[in-house]
């Protein structure tokens, strides 16, 4: 793993949303400790490693297909958390809904960083 | 000293008030959710391939298109783990929605109204982002509360 590459991510993060992002972590989904990150908060990485698992179990113990790229959330104080798996690492990002372009972030942003994450994990 | 009957009678006309208070809390405008539910699914057209209001306390479906009584329970149950999982912590609870991008192409956008919650299955491909939350979204939560009221 490419930890440099990885913080080199999170700074390009910061320029990409600027004022909008809050907070950012990168955490390994298996104990939700934390790569890399702005602001980070290592509760929040086991709350949204926690959600992750809620959430697909109550999709698994149905028919519904399970999650795919990301989960959204809506949080009062006009936040807005979106978490991403990937492979075996996920990243969480925080946002103020105010500042956020939701379609620059998850069509533009999201796809490059997800991108980078994997090539830095496997590299 | 007061007869039986009476007592009977008092307690019977005191236990109709109530119901009557509670029925009047409850009621709603099913002819306003109906429309707006229309008018959702007007305005998503193909993208929107499920949609189901439900009420929390129990997940009964109370309004839809191409209802899924298992899929809202399921979006009930999801819904109620992730507020419980929220409450638990030290971060914001809730506010007005939450989005799962599902696989085989599918997003699940859920409206969370207190006492009901609005589902909406919806075709990733065909669904544009900023259409469903700048404008549909804000539309249905309007809609639905304006129903509620009465």
């Amino acid at each position: 793993m490419d930890v440099k590459r990885l913080n080199g991510i999170i700074k390009e993060l910061q320029k990409d949303l600027g004022e909008a992002l809050m907070a950012t972590d990168i955490w390994t989904h298996a104990d939700g400790q934390s790569l890399a990150g702005y602001n980070t908060q290592p509760a929040a990485a086991a709350l949204f490693n926690r959600i992750y698992d809620l959430i697909n179990n109550a999709l698994k113990g149905s028919k519904f297909p399970l999650l795919n790229r990301y989960y959204l959330l809506h949080l009062e104080g006009g936040h807005i958390s979106a978490a991403f798996p990937i492979g075996d690492y996920h990243w969480g990002i925080l946002l103020d809904a105010k500042k956020a372009q939701l379609g620059l972030v998850l069509n533009v942003v999201v796809p490059k960083t997800i991108e980078a994450i994997k090539e830095a994990v496997a590299a | 000293m007061v007869p039986l009957a009476e007592i009977l009678m008092e307690g019977f006309r005191i236990k109709d008030e109530k119901g009557s208070v509670e029925v009047k809390e409850e009621e709603m405008n099913v002819k306003k959710i109906n429309a707006i539910v229309k008018e959702v699914t007007e305005d998503l057209g193909d993208a929107l391939i499920t949609t189901d209001i439900w009420t929390v306390a129990d997940g009964t479906v109370i309004a839809g298109l191409n209802s899924s009584p298992k899929a809202a329970a399921l979006m009930n149950q999801v819904g109620r783990e992730l507020i419980d999982a929220l409450t638990g912590s030290k971060f914001p609870s809730l506010e007005d929605y939450y989005i799962l991008d599902l696989q085989d192409g599918k997003m699940m956008l859920c409206l969370l109204f207190g006492d009901y919650q609005w589902g909406m299955l919806l075709d990733t491909e065909k669904v544009q982002l900023g259409l469903l939350l700048s404008v549909v979204a804000p539309k249905a939560i309007a809609g639905f509360n304006e129903a509620v009221s009465g």
